[in-house]
């Protein structure tokens, strides 16, 4: 057989090659140790001056040949394969995912660590307290004196033992200064609070709240403000509206109150069901701590100020969950803890 | 308390009704809601606990005309013939009563009611006109803030006595069915044979003007704030005399508040006026706060001079000494209740000033704070549990009878002792709780009912015993599967191994070594299915439990078709300190892996036949896993997959003997109970 022939017979058989063994069978036998090319080669040896180089161009050309169209051929086989197992291999996609799917945490606890991530910034670390309480840590020592009215603006869960549960977080800020840990103090009380009222939507036995106190000479009711303005900005952005107004607590002196511009009407609709007109959504309170404060727990209230605010969480995480109550965010209805959760997604 | 805008204006300047409503917002009379009514606008404004003085028009007018200097307006007095009360006619006999005053009033045949324009701060109130002298009264004490009441002269029996009531005596109150006994000890008006009226609260039906009262005695005094709260309190009389006095009245608006009511009366309604008496031992303290003018700029960010700062103190009724560096302020008796501290004056300029005219600053920080490890905790675990598919919830901290019932729990349970609410408005609320598995199941239910079934949700929560402590607990529950259910992918049922699982996993996060053991001794051990539940160890104790919910007690709540989990662990046990960090240089030899599976009947835990196989192992195993179970009719197969790890080479027949010693271990512990699966 010569080279002519032998091409002639390699171009049939790689026509009928269809699969990578097959142009591997024909590679070893074009190609190999026993092929007529590498026979060919051998045998320039034995040939004279004039007849090698001619016959060695043909038998060159031949391998080049043989090779390039090998490769051209597994190529294409090769993308072949692909193109058909891409084919045979179209998913839907247009069904839904399957991965397992995350839970949340509560609003609550959400508004709460953005609450405590602006906190630590500014130094604050977080304290815990009882919820039964007595009425020294919870009335007397925050200026609220029995037979006092202030007594009813909370009403009260009172338990054996003259215990009671407590009714806000202060009480956290009272145990804190008793300590007289060293200046500044910079605490931060959050968790369960009660009332004895009739629940409604409106209105919870159980809420949460979020308080803080800062303790050092020298602060100042401006001071007050702008850590107020810090947090409030921190939960609720950068574009809204914020005011002071005088209200009374009793364990701070000015006492202050934080409002919102209303986020639904901006204070253009007399007729606002969330603001009802008032153009303005308080969200939180505070105030310098109270002179009678200091003074119970053994500090000079004419050297050391303090500011003390509190925030009802509840509060937030409905205004951020879209909810128009507070009551759902305490039943366990799970649908509303993922629709809260989704947001809309 | 509703005030009339148009009639706020007699008192002091006011803008339009929504700058009215601003301006009183920003001085601290806090407009609930405002309605354009045939009267003009009515503003319902919450009153601060501290402030009596609120409690009337001239209360309002005073803290505008703080802010904005315009003139106040004081409503037109009669001049009263006053005297000092002899013995005979008036008797102050306690301290608890600071002034008493009575003034005589004659009604003639020319009287008539008080025009329906004078009444209007009334009407807009919603208080109903009644007659002439009890809208007088009602009026002076809309206005100017001084409650007073009418007495029929001819009702009473010699003097009149203000004194503390006595052990079993009893007073008809106006608006109620019968007289009642009154708490020995309560400031009562009194005379000679009844109690006239409950002081500062309410009068009394014996002593009442009638259509047939001509003579009229009408009494306007001052008491102790603390004397009217009990009383009121005690008798569960939240009158609006009530309520101003018991945030402290002003001792000198007794003998006003009686001119304003003979005035009315007089020019309104042809009454005559006859003299007015005073009795009671109260003096003004004049009490004195001085001011460090440059503290308090710097206290509250103004730069007011020394007289401006006067100026606007003397604005709110203060009377103010003025030297350069300080003020030595003098209390006004309508504000001695209230006013006590350098600070408390402070208040009262930055209201003047205005709450937002001033600069915010804030302090400098040194460095932020990190959070505790208590705290990364209970995010590490959250993140756990978020992560498969968890929601957290808060249930109450308390529920009523009916909940522990259900939980079927009887007397001598040590379960049945709880905290008692002494006075919850609400049945719900009546018992703390002492257990949180019935809140999980009302939660289960829940979602149930709104065919949700497939649930995950935890609670970081408290419990309380009946000793008053409290103990922190994180509480899950899952229930339907333990993932999904996904198209093609239905998952397996969320039962006690999933949450075993999830243990396993909080375990890691934490590097706390918890432990799986017996559940006995648990107070919750009795809730769950006791051949699935286990006990959750740390050092020998118990912290915690978990298993499947007993079904009886899901009968009990009614959950049917349910196989509900529950896990429960002191979060103490959560806080303590992580494990250090043991690192193990990864082997260059391959492990050697050998299978061996049994078929375990029920009874026999497949721990226990792994504690055999790892007993008689030698010192080159490094794990043996459980990678298949298979439910056979008597029994289970479980198949254990054995890896071997040495640092020297290891043979094929090394492995196999020492699978060998370890199978022939098994079966010397269980002979026939286990067999060996081919």
């Amino acid at each position: 057989m010569n080279t002519a022939e032998t091409l002639h017979a390699f171009r049939a058989e790689l026509r009928a090659a269809e699969t990578p063994e097959a142009v591997q069978e024909l590679r070893t036998k074009y190609l190999g140790k026993k092929s007529y090319v590498k026979t060919a080669l051998k045998s320039l040896g034995g040939m004279s001056a004039e007849e090698r180089p001619k016959f060695a161009k043909e038998i060159n050309d031949a391998q080049q040949e043989i090779e390039r169209a090998l490769d051209d051929a597994a190529a294409r086989i090769a993308d072949a394969a692909v193109a058909k197992q891409i084919e045979s291999e179209w998913q839907d996609l247009s069904m839904p995912g399957i991965a397992q799917q995350r839970g949340a945490i509560h609003p609550l606890t959400e508004v709460h660590k953005s609450a405590m991530n602006v906190m630590r910034r500014l130094g604050f670390v977080l304290a815990e307290g009882p919820d039964i309480e007595t009425p020294y840590y919870n009335f007397d020592a925050l200026n609220i004196p029995e037979n006092h009215p202030a007594r009813d603006m909370q009403d009260t869960f009172w338990l054996p033992n003259n215990t009671l549960l407590r009714s806000h977080t202060t009480t956290v800020q009272a145990r804190v200064l008793q300590k007289k840990p060293p200046l500044p103090i910079k605490v931060v009380a959050a968790g369960r609070v009660y009332r004895n009222e009739a629940v409604d939507a409106t209105h919870l036995a159980m809420f949460h709240q979020f308080e803080g106190i800062w303790v050092e000479e020298g602060l100042t009711y401006g001071d007050l403000k702008g850590t107020l303005t810090e947090i409030a900005k921190s939960i609720y952005g950068e574009d809204h509206a914020f005011r002071f107004k005088p209200k009374y607590y009793p364990y701070t002196e000015p006492s202050v109150g934080m409002d919102l511009q209303c986020t639904v009407c901006g204070a253009k609709d007399p007729n606002c069901p969330t603001c009802k007109g008032a153009g303005w959504i308080t969200i939180l309170g505070s105030g310098m701590i109270h002179p009678k404060v200091f003074i119970e727990f053994g500090y000079d209230h004419t050297k050391v100020s303090g500011i003390a605010f509190g925030i009802g969480t509840a509060r937030i995480a409905s205004q951020a969950s879209g909810l128009t109550t507070l009551k759902p965010l305490y039943d366990q209805d799970l649908r509303v803890h993922r629709t809260v959760h989704r947001g809309g997604m | 308390m509703k005030f009339l805008l148009e009639h706020l204006r007699t008192h002091v300047a006011m803008p339009e009704p929504r700058e009215a409503r601003e301006l009183l917002d920003d001085v601290g009379l806090e407009v609930k809601s405002a309605d354009t009514t045939d009267l003009g606008t009515v503003f319902n404004v919450e009153i601060l606990a501290n402030r009596g003085d609120h409690y009337c028009y001239q209360g309002l007018a005073r803290e505008v005309h703080g802010r904005t200097g315009s003139p106040l307006h004081f409503p037109e007095l009669r001049k009263l013939d006053v005297h000092r009360a002899d013995d005979t006619r008036v008797r102050v006999e306690s301290p608890k009563c600071l002034v008493y005053t009575v003034t005589e009033l004659f009604r003639t045949d020319a009287s008539k009611p008080l025009p329906s324009e004078v009444i209007a701060p009334l009407t807009a109130a919603d208080v109903h006109s009644i007659n002439a002298p009890v809208d007088a009264s009602n009026l002076t004490n809309f206005d100017i803030g001084q409650p007073t009441h009418a007495f029929d002269a001819d009702r009473i029996d010699g003097p009149i006595i203000i004194r503390e009531s006595r052990k079993g005596e009893k007073a008809w109150m106006l608006f109620t069915a019968e007289a009642v006994e009154i708490p020995e000890g309560t400031l009562v008006i009194a005379d000679n044979s009844k109690i006239l009226g409950i002081a500062g609260v309410i009068g009394c039906v014996e002593s009442g003007i009638t259509e047939k009262t001509t003579r009229i005695l009408l009494e306007s005094a001052c008491f102790d704030p603390v004397a009217v709260r009990i009383a009121s309190r005690k008798l569960d009389q939240p009158t609006d005399a009530a309520a101003r006095f018991m945030r402290g009245g002003d001792p000198t608006l007794p003998i006003v508040g009686a001119a304003r009511v003979a005035y009315l009366l007089e020019k309104y309604c042809g009454y005559q006026v006859g003299k007015a008496y005073t009795a009671g031992d109260w003096k003004n303290p004049q009490r004195q706060i001085e001011v460090d003018v440059a503290h308090t700029n710097r206290f509250i960010g103004t730069q007011l001079s020394h007289l401006a700062m006067a100026e606007r103190l003397t604005r709110y009724g203060f009377t103010v000494e003025v030297e350069v560096e300080k003020l030595t302020v003098i209390v006004p008796p309508h504000r001695l209740w209230d006013v006590q501290f350098e600070a408390d004056l402070a208040e009262e300029l930055l209201k003047s000033v205005g709450y937002n005219n001033t600069p915010i600053t804030l302090p400098h920080v040194e460095m932020g704070a990190l959070p505790s490890h208590a705290e990364n905790v209970i995010d590490g675990v959250s993140e756990v549990l978020v992560a498969e598919g968890f929601y957290e919830i808060f249930t109450d901290s308390f529920y009523g009878r009916a909940t522990r019932d259900r939980l079927g729990i009887t007397e001598g349970d040590p379960l049945w002792p709880h905290i008692e609410m002494q006075n919850s408005i609400e049945r719900n609320y009546s018992l703390m709780r002492n257990n949180t598995i019935a809140q999980a199941l009302d939660a289960l239910a829940t979602n149930i009912n709104n065919k949700l079934s497939n649930v995950k949700m935890y609670e970081w929560a408290r419990i309380y015993p009946p000793d008053l402590s409290e103990q922190a607990i994180l509480w899950m529950l899952a229930n339907g599967r333990d993932r999904g259910p996904f198209w093609g992918d239905k998952g397996r049922a969320a039962d006690a191994i999933y949450l075993k699982g999830i243990l396993e996993q909080v375990r890691l996060e934490l590097r706390v070594d918890l432990q799986i053991g017996s559940s006995d001794g648990h107070r919750m051990e009795r809730f769950l299915h006791p051949g699935r539940r286990a006990g959750i160890h740390l050092g020998g104790r118990i912290v915690g439990v978990f298993g499947e919910i007993h079904p009886s007690l899901l009968q009990r709540f009614d959950i049917k078709r349910q196989r509900p989990v529950y896990l429960e662990i002191e979060t103490d046990a959560l806080f303590v300190p992580p494990l250090p960090r043991v690192y193990t240089e990864p082997s260059s030899r391959q492990p050697v892996e050998r299978s061996v599976a049994y078929a375990i009947p029920p009874g026999i835990a497949a721990g226990e036949v792994r504690d055999v196989l790892v007993s008689a192992a030698p010192k080159f195993l490094r794990e043996i896993r459980i990678v298949d179970l298979f439910e056979l009719p008597d029994a289970h197969a479980v198949t254990f997959e054995i890896e071997y790890l040495s640092d020297e080479a290891l043979t094929g027949e090394e492995a196999n003997a020492a699978t060998d010693a370890m199978i022939a271990a098994v079966q010397k512990q269980f002979g026939d109970r286990v067999t060996q699966r081919t």
